[in-house]
């Protein structure tokens, strides 16, 4: 341990020792330790659920015969179920478990009233539990994004996300720091943003139009104002931890956080294109989604600035290597997304499957990258003790990463042939149909590789949970045996951080 | 043609104020202030001072200039584990 804080930290942080900066962090770690580890196993539970249902879902599409004596697993409520599981099991519990836990650490104190941290995550499965089945007996709201039962299972997200808020921004308002990181302020409006959302989203007095429009109010900024500003906030704060140098540009940082706050909830109503909107909300809506190339383009060009001439550093740290990928993918995606929001472009993509991956570059390119990256990570300094096997981790990444590829690849181009065959009045649907299997049998294989890497994982995990009493003393992760290749671990030893 | 875009109007509106409130209230705060020491919010000592094996010898001089003399293994619990 060196004598001393860099002298730039020091300016900033007042002047305390080395010592107290890792009492701070030691306090800050155990504070939320209970809270993380649970959301991580709860997450890891809804990953596979999520995946078993999204398999079954995309095979039904090439084989619809299979599966239906039983209405539980028709298409339309396997298809929710997969979705719901995904986006509110999977990525947000992932999400409220690397929120309590980067918080404490970035505003230097321990999490506040963390009973009701763990409350609001209890809370929150209860409604999970609730809304899948729901929705596979047939109790969907029959909104996208919001099938999960109104009244039984939606007060349990709003009293469990709450409870977390509150634990939250108790944390952040009794901070030991004066300014908030970047992360913190991705975190922090997420978790004001989402229950305003939510609320507006579940409403139940719209109808017609107003409930269309509503609708993918909610389902665009559900994206776009939770899961994306909890996601480039963990970005912002692994990347630089891991490479040990701050951002390339701080200002760049903020510009996109405010641009993203200003223009994202003006965004959803691009989704009604062609629709009987006013035309002034469509159009608002498109020059505000052009508008989102601002923050797009500064956090892309800020994590590759801050990434240049490291890329090596890929090859030692697991951590580094998802969340890279998603950071890519949340640009390809936000690009996409802007001129997919376009006239001209959507009115060929529209009601085609592009949408469908579009959909899964954002929700799983990015987000699910990012949280896979997150817990591997976090996990081994809450259990104290390293990942287990290289192999899993490498066969982990491969199989999504190539999941993916295999996955968004043949649906984009398919569903491109299946708009322009649409748009064709001479096309019968047949012509429509077949035009399509190609992409729908490429994301059946994709599908399938996705879910075997989500085993492998989520094996891992349970390994890591199996031996998981924390052994005191026990030196965790990168220092006890990083991610390194065999050639570089001979020659550099085992003491590079990851 | 007003009731169907009403409650989306509003909102917006509503989340388009509270960012303004956030921004204003970040900026009389200072939170913009210093800007660049902030970004060093999130580093521990150990995140400097730990050579990394993908660095160049130019980019690990870089590190040695300006965050003091580096080392390859860091010490035990320094991260947050045993202490």
């Amino acid at each position: 341990m060196s004598a001393t804080l860099p002298a730039r930290v020091i300016e900033l942080a007042s002047p305390i020792t080395d010592m107290e900066n890792l009492d701070i962090r030691l306090r800050a770690d155990a504070s939320s330790r209970q809270v993380a580890i649970r959301a991580f196993a709860f997450s890891v539970i809804w990953l596979l659920i999520g995946s078993v249902f999204g398999l079954v879902a995309s095979f039904k599409m090439h084989m619809p015969d299979w599966l239906v004596s039983n209405a539980a697993l028709t298409f339309g409520r396997v298809r929710s179920a997969h979705l719901n599981a995904m986006a509110y099991g999977w990525a947000s519990s992932a999400m409220l478990g690397v929120s309590v836990w980067i918080i404490p650490r970035l505003v230097h104190t321990e999490l506040r009233v963390p009973k009701a941290a763990e409350a609001g995550l209890y809370f929150w499965n209860i409604g999970m539990v609730l809304g899948i089945v729901g929705i596979l007996a047939g109790y969907s709201d029959g909104l996208e994004w919001l099938e999960m039962p109104r009244y039984w299972a939606d007060p349990f997200f709003v009293i469990g996300g709450g409870l977390v808020g509150l634990s939250l921004l108790s944390t952040i308002a009794m901070r030991e720091v004066e300014h908030l990181y970047v992360s913190v302020w991705y975190v922090m409006a997420a978790f004001i943003w989402f229950p305003i959302i939510f609320v507006v989203g579940n409403w139940p007095t719209y109808t017609g139009v107003e409930s269309a429009a509503v609708n993918w109010f909610y389902a665009h900024n559900a994206l776009g104002l939770w899961l994306t500003p909890v996601c480039l906030g963990a970005a912002y704060y692994f990347i630089p931890k891991i490479l040990g140098r701050p951002i390339y540009s701080y200002q760049l940082s903020l510009l996109g956080f405010w641009t993203l706050g200003f223009f994202y909830s003006l965004n959803g109503m691009h989704h009604l294109i062609g629709g009987p909107l006013p035309t002034w909300m469509i159009t608002t809506s498109i020059v505000a989604s052009g508008l989102m190339i601002i923050p797009v383009m500064a956090v892309g060009v800020n994590q590759h600035m801050t990434l240049n001439k490291r890329f090596g550093a890929l090859r030692y740290s697991p951590t580094l290597r998802f969340i890279v990928f998603g950071s890519v993918a949340y640009t390809l995606v936000s690009l996409q997304g802007v001129f997919m929001a376009f006239r001209e472009v959507n009115r060929l993509t529209h009601f085609t499957h592009v949408t469908i991956a579009h959909a899964h570059l954002g929700l799983y390119s990015f987000v699910t990258m990012i949280m896979f990256g997150s817990i591997y990570y976090i996990l081994p300094r809450l259990l104290g003790r390293e990942w287990i096997s290289e192999k899993l981790i490498s066969w982990h990444f491969w199989s999504v990463a190539v999941g993916q590829i295999v996955y968004l690849t043949p649906l984009t181009i398919s569903g491109m042939f299946q708009g322009v065959a649409m748009g064709d009045p001479t096309s019968t649907w047949e012509q429509v149909i077949t035009a399509m299997l190609p992409g729908l049998i490429g994301r059946s294989v994709g599908g399938t590789l996705l879910t075997i890497g989500h085993g492998v994982f989520a094996y891992h995990v349970f390994l890591m949970f199996r031996g998981a009493k924390a052994r005191q003393g026990l030196p965790p992760f990168h220092e006890v045996a990083p991610i390194i290749t065999r050639r570089d671990k001979a020659t550099f030893g085992r003491g590079a951080a990851t | 043609m007003l009731p169907s875009s009403l409650t989306v109007t509003l909102a917006i509106t509503i989340l388009g104020l509270l960012t303004v409130a956030a921004f204003v209230w970040a900026w009389r705060r200072g939170q913009f202030d210093r800007i660049q020491q902030q970004a060093l919010l999130p580093m521990d000592d150990d995140d400097f001072n730990v050579t990394r094996p993908w660095e160049t010898a130019s980019q690990r001089a870089e590190r040695v200039e300006e965050f003091g003399p580096t080392h390859a293994a860091a010490t035990p619990g320094i991260w947050g584990g045993s202490q």
